[in-house]
């Protein structure tokens, strides 16, 4: 029973971490992507013919909200592709073809302006995709979001389990007592007095879990994080949070929740014992 | 010391354990509480206890009112009652000396106060020489000397007693009544709800009757029944 106890809260508390190291990569990538805010990358078909390219360009010309724009061949895309991936761009040197499509790179005076000028240019001829950052922070947002409210949920259900799993623990101790208890009573002993023996239990429960799921997520984070970073993803660490900036508050966190989460247990535990 | 003013006591399943009962016991009184089995005297005495609340009435403990008190006062009002009950209630695993002196922990006593009062309280039972035995070490008279040193060892005001000599031989049950006697001599008010018909009737002391919750007599050097013969005329 100590065991299951333990290990609900240890559960509870990984999970909490998963959840929480998502959405603090969620909000890197979000802060990453708001610093290049303002701008539309417009990418063109390869056989696209100049009269089309030059309606593209004329209309996003037009377009008052536009501060700039400038073209983009597939070699500087390529370039600076190479230049962004360091050490591993030996990589692009394999490719036969540039496999990058030409684009316009559009600045707007304004985020919530892009939005028009794609709506402008998204019909055109030629145009093949379209990315701009707003669109990618909405969904960001979003999807953060979704996984903050999921893990919101599962973390309460689970939590739920565990203080219930904790409370009936503690519950067989609190009977092996009863006797004790009720003599305790009767002499004056106060609530508070029969109580902290069992809420001791229950802290310890939590602490010992919390220590468990601190190790484990912080070693295991540790580990994904240098094996993601030694097997050429680097564009995709650059937003996952540095583990050692995580070991400090997640200390504290689990140790706190472990231990509310077995305090409440205990108290739950007692709750029909004390009404005598 | 304390004073029952017209309580009713209805448990929740509907019977009527107590109705209308007044009361007042004055301070160094020892009062005998008897009546046949479900008369309602242990009901009194959870009453006192605040182990149950009354259905109408008031009840005064020194001179306070507790019908209705908090939660976080009842541990007060405990610790100034003591009690002993029928079955003992000591701790196995715990000597006589720590039985008694747990009383005292609880109550957050000083470490020179417990070594003080334990061995005071144990020679007031005459169980001085016992401390260090285990309650399986002990016979039944010994055992419910253990509770009485224990009630008593925080020297409160007021020792109530429920049936304490139900379990005993009846010589055994007379060494419990001196004990009562001498820690009453030293002016605690003693309450003793019993149906032990020859104890009541030599010690000469107050004796209120409850049958069917209701209280039927109250006589100063009372007795248990004044008609003997009247049980065999029924049957
Ligand atoms: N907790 C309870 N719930 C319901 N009825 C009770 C409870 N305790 C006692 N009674 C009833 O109240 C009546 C008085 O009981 P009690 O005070 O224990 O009598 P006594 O101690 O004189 O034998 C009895 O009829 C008994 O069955
Ligand atoms: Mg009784």
């Amino acid at each position: 029973m100590g065991l299951a106890s333990v290990t609900s809260i240890t559960a509870v508390l990984i999970i909490l971490g998963l959840v929480l190291i998502m959405i603090l990569s969620i909000n890197n990538l979000v802060v990453e992507a708001k610093s290049k805010f303002d701008e539309i990358q417009v990418f063109l078909e390869d056989d696209i013919s100049t009269e089309q390219l030059y309606r593209i360009e004329d209309t996003i010309k037009e377009s008052q909200e536009v501060s700039s724009i400038v073209y983009q061949t597939k070699d500087q895309a390529l370039e600076i592709m190479k230049e962004e991936w360091k050490e591993d761009a030996y990589l692009l040197e394999g490719l036969e073809e540039n496999p990058l499509p030409n684009s316009f790179i559009v600045r707007v005076e304004d985020i919530e302006y892009s939005d028009l000028v794609v709506e402008r240019v998204e019909g055109l001829e030629g145009v093949e995709d379209i990315v701009y950052y707003k669109d990618i922070i909405d969904r960001l947002v979003l999807f953060a979001k979704y996984i903050r409210f999921g893990g919101m949920v599962v973390i309460a259900i689970l939590m739920i389990i565990s203080i219930f799993i904790i409370s009936n623990t503690i519950k067989i101790t609190v009977f092996a007592r009863r006797d004790e208890i009720s003599i305790m009573k009767y002499v004056g002993a106060t609530n508070g007095y029969i109580r902290g023996p069992f809420i001791i239990e229950g802290v310890l429960f939590g602490l010992v879990g919390a220590l468990l799921s601190i190790l484990i997520v912080n070693f295991g984070y540790q580990y994904l994080f240098e094996a993601v970073n030694d097997k050429l993803y680097v564009l995709f660490t650059v937003y996952l949070v540095p583990p050692t900036s995580l070991v400090k508050d997640i200390s504290i966190i689990f140790s706190a929740m472990g231990m509310g989460i077995g305090a409440l247990g205990s108290l739950l535990s007692l709750k029909r014992f004390l009404n005598v | 010391m304390i004073r029952f003013v017209d309580i009713t006591k209805v448990y929740k399943n509907g019977v009527k354990a107590l109705s209308s009962v007044s009361l007042t016991i004055k301070k160094g009184e020892f009062v005998f509480i008897v009546g046949p089995s479900g008369a309602g005297k242990s009901t009194l005495i959870k009453l006192i206890l605040k182990e149950i609340e009354p259905t109408e009435g008031r009840i005064y403990l020194n001179n306070e009112d507790i019908t209705e008190v908090g939660n976080r006062k009842i541990p007060h009002i405990r610790r100034s009652v003591g009690t002993v009950f029928q079955d003992f209630r000591l701790l196995p695993n715990k000597t006589v000396y720590e039985n008694v002196s747990f009383a005292l922990e609880i109550i957050g006593a000083s470490r020179r106060e417990i070594s003080r009062k334990v061995p005071a309280a144990l020679n007031m039972v005459g169980l001085g020489s016992k401390a260090y035995c285990y309650p399986d070490q002990l016979s039944g008279g010994e055992h419910q000397r253990v509770a009485i040193s224990r009630a008593i060892v925080n020297n409160p005001p007021v020792l109530i007693a429920d049936e304490p000599t139900g379990n005993l031989d009846p010589d055994t049950s007379w060494d419990i009544m001196d004990v009562l006697l001498d820690i009453n001599k030293k002016g605690t008010t003693v309450l003793m709800a019993t149906h032990a018909k020859e104890i009541v009737n030599v010690m000469k002391k107050r004796v209120v009757a409850i049958e069917a919750g209701r209280i039927v007599r109250d006589e100063q050097r009372g007795v248990y029944e004044h008609e003997v013969a009247n049980t065999e005329e029924y049957i």
